[in-house]
């Protein structure tokens, strides 16, 4: 397939940014597969801790890319918050309010992590890659610029950095719509989970005020069925 | 007697199941947990100085290992706002404490459908901050607008049967309620809507009790579903008012003793909410009818019956530089009016609220209503930050002013600055 468009690009005069896109998607594809279990149904657990390690846990129903829900175990003030998210839309459930509510899908979930950050980590699916040109350039790795394919998507640009030896991710720098800097991730431990190995700990840093750390630990992912209805708002309070 | 069976039906289905066999018991998982708070607040405009607000609830949720899990809860509070507000009479004891059962009941949870059996709370309508759409559970009306909702809402005893669906894009539910135990809310003393027209020293209310089980029920559904980007509901439900209307029992030239009653009403109404970019818009619309109002003629108690709609939009905005916003515009709307009557005919409100969220759930609000018609104001204040994990702490201030026939002018006398403490518990 890549030879036969290199042949046609060649005969052609295509340019070769045609080609270098496929292979910039397709890397993307693999480092997703890196950082889940990619768009298989499964539940994980997230443990996000902060700079001053406060700890906050939550389970992850997925589905697809465009049918999680998120509920939060801990601490005990924020049990049994939920987030649910399918397509583009997003709900927010908290046992005092005691009804799903429809938010936007920016809003934040705890101090630098977003809803998007937790639930929805398939890069693939919601930005187009090119490969980057730049001086900054790690070793053997490749260097992305991810762009949102529409503006309903967490972040408006990301730069990821991927290695080239195996696909895992190394980091990444989320940009705003406005192309405004938010915050840089990195990611490492990895560990072997369903045959693959698979980066456990992301940590996320405010790209102006360095302080602002926090850190997510994925684990225990498990291949599971859901139904329809764990996906539909009207459940979520029961 | 008829009671102790509507407690029995809860109590044995769930915290009698979760103490039998020890064998099957292990399979299954139980969690104990809860919270006490404490609120002081130092009045700015009454006689009084200090007003106090305490709460407890203790709860267990046992998981049964497979679609079947139960809630029992414990709750008691303390709260000294109908003594503050009161002017005319003193208040019963139970004005003052409670103890009494939370939620508490059975759930059994299938692929397509959830039945729900006990007292419990359950929350219509898309609007949050003033809700016309949560109409099911009776209400603690001593929770100003400062408490979370799930405080002021008092458990009903309900079948709640729910089943959902989906096709193509549209998702959707239906649910059926019953309950055959009506409840009311827990009301402020009648001269707050009275005014001056009550001119009396004292004034007494016998206050109505809950009817005994399966003699009086109360019916109603909604059907609800979400498609590209859009939610709604449409809803019904045929029930005993949970406010009261009252009628003369006695009088002397100083002392008035009123009759607590409560009349059967329907509400039906729709429900929206629908994202526009970053912004949220919501919508409740609710129509009741039959719904008693008090007024005064020739210096008699009387009370009469008007259909009313109620209807709210706000907006949310998204949220920039960690500030966010909520504009709300609600209206009430009686369809007849007599002269002295205890509520006006229209009454309009317009809410505006900050946030500014701060990191580790650190937020302040501000927030500011206006009454049109007779004008009224109310500003509120809130800085809310959290100790630690099981800690809350929290300061603000509500301040009611206005024209002296304005609802929110009411409230003068519990316009405070206060503090509150929360603290969570697991075992």
């Amino acid at each position: 397939m890549r030879i036969s468009a290199l042949v046609i690009s060649v005969l052609f005069g295509l340019p070769s940014v045609a080609f270098s896109e496929i292979n910039a998607n397709e890397i993307v594809k693999k480092a997703d597969l890196k950082r889940g279990l990619g768009n298989v149904s499964h539940s994980f657990n997230v443990t996000v801790t902060d700079q001053e390690n406060k700890k906050e846990i939550y389970h992850v129903y997925f589905r697809d890319v465009n049918n999680t829900l998120t509920e939060q175990t801990a601490p005990e003030r924020s049990r049994g918050r939920k987030l649910l998210m399918k397509d583009y839309d997003i709900w927010l459930f908290t046992p005092n309010i005691k009804k799903p509510l429809r938010i936007s899908l920016e809003q934040k979930l705890t101090g630098q992590v977003s809803n998007g950050d937790i639930a929805r980590t398939n890069y693939a699916e919601d930005y187009e890659a090119t490969l980057m040109d730049t001086d900054k350039k790690e070793e053997n790795a490749y260097h992305l610029a991810l762009k949102a394919k529409n503006n309903k998507v967490t972040y408006g640009k990301i730069e990821y950095v991927v290695s080239k030896k195996d696909y895992s991710p190394r980091e990444a720098t989320f940009f705003a719509i406005s192309g405004k800097p938010l915050k840089r991730a990195t990611f490492s431990d990895f560990k072997n989970i369903q045959g693959m190995a698979r980066a456990t700990k992301m940590v996320i840093q405010d790209y102006l005020q360095k302080d602002k750390v926090s850190t997510l630990v994925f684990d225990d992912h498990k291949p599971e069925k859901f139904p329809d209805s764990l996906f539909n708002k009207e459940r979520l309070e029961f | 007697m008829i009671k102790s069976t509507s407690f029995t039906l809860i109590l044995i289905s769930s915290t009698l199941l979760s103490l039998c066999s020890k064998a099957d018991a292990e399979s299954w998982h139980y969690q104990t947990r809860g919270f006490l708070s404490a609120r002081l607040s130092s009045y700015t405009e009454s006689a009084q100085n200090y007003g106090q607000q305490t709460r407890a609830q203790v709860e267990q949720a046992t998981d049964f290992g497979g679609s079947l899990s139960a809630l029992n809860q414990l709750r008691w509070t303390s709260n000294s706002i109908n003594a503050d507000l009161n002017t005319k009479s003193t208040p019963s004891k139970k004005d003052m404490y409670m103890v009494y059962l939370g939620e508490n009941y059975l759930k059994y949870k299938s692929d397509n459908w959830v039945a729900q059996l006990g007292y419990q709370e359950v929350v219509w309508g898309e609007a949050y901050g003033l809700n016309y759409a949560d109409i099911i559970n009776p209400k603690d009306l001593r929770e100003t607008l400062y408490s979370e909702a799930s405080e002021a809402r008092l458990p009903l005893l309900l079948f709640n049967g729910k089943t959902f669906f989906s096709i193509g894009g549209f998702s959707g539910s239906l649910q059926f309620l019953y309950s055959p135990e009506p409840r009311f809310s827990k009301s402020l003393p009648p001269e707050l809507y009275a005014g001056d027209l009550l001119s009396v020293t004292t004034l007494n209310v016998d206050k109505e009790k809950t009817p005994a089980i399966f003699k009086k029920s109360e019916l109603g559904g909604k059907f609800a579903g979400s498609y590209g980007g859009f939610d709604f509901g449409l809803f019904g439900y045929s029930y005993m008012d949970r406010d009261p209307h009252y009628t003369l029992k006695s009088a002397t030239l100083t002392n008035i003793n009123l009759t607590e009653d409560h009349s059967k009403i329907k509400s039906t109404g729709i429900s929206l909410a629908k994202t526009i970019y970053d912004f949220v818009l919501r919508s409740d619309i609710v129509f009741t009818q039959n719904k008693m109002i008090n007024y005064v003629e020739n210096f008699q108690l009387k009370s009469f019956s008007s259909d009313t709609l109620n209807a709210l939009v706000s907006i949310d905005t998204p949220t920039y530089n960690d500030y966010s916003g909520v504009l709300i515009f609600a209206q009430s709307n009686l369809k007849d009016i007599k002269p002295n009557s205890f509520r006006q005919k229209k009454e309009k409100y317009l809410i505006g609220k900050i946030t500014k969220n701060f990191v580790n759930d650190k937020s302040l609000e501000l927030s500011y209503t206006h009454e049109f018609n007779f004008t009224g104001h109310s500003i509120q204040t809130l800085l809310n930050w959290p100790i630690n994990s099981s800690t809350d702490l929290k300061f603000g201030g509500q301040f009611y002013f206005g024209d002296t026939s304005s609802n929110l002018n009411k409230y003068k006398n519990i316009s405070s600055v206060f503090f509150s403490l929360k603290n969570y518990f697991q075992f």
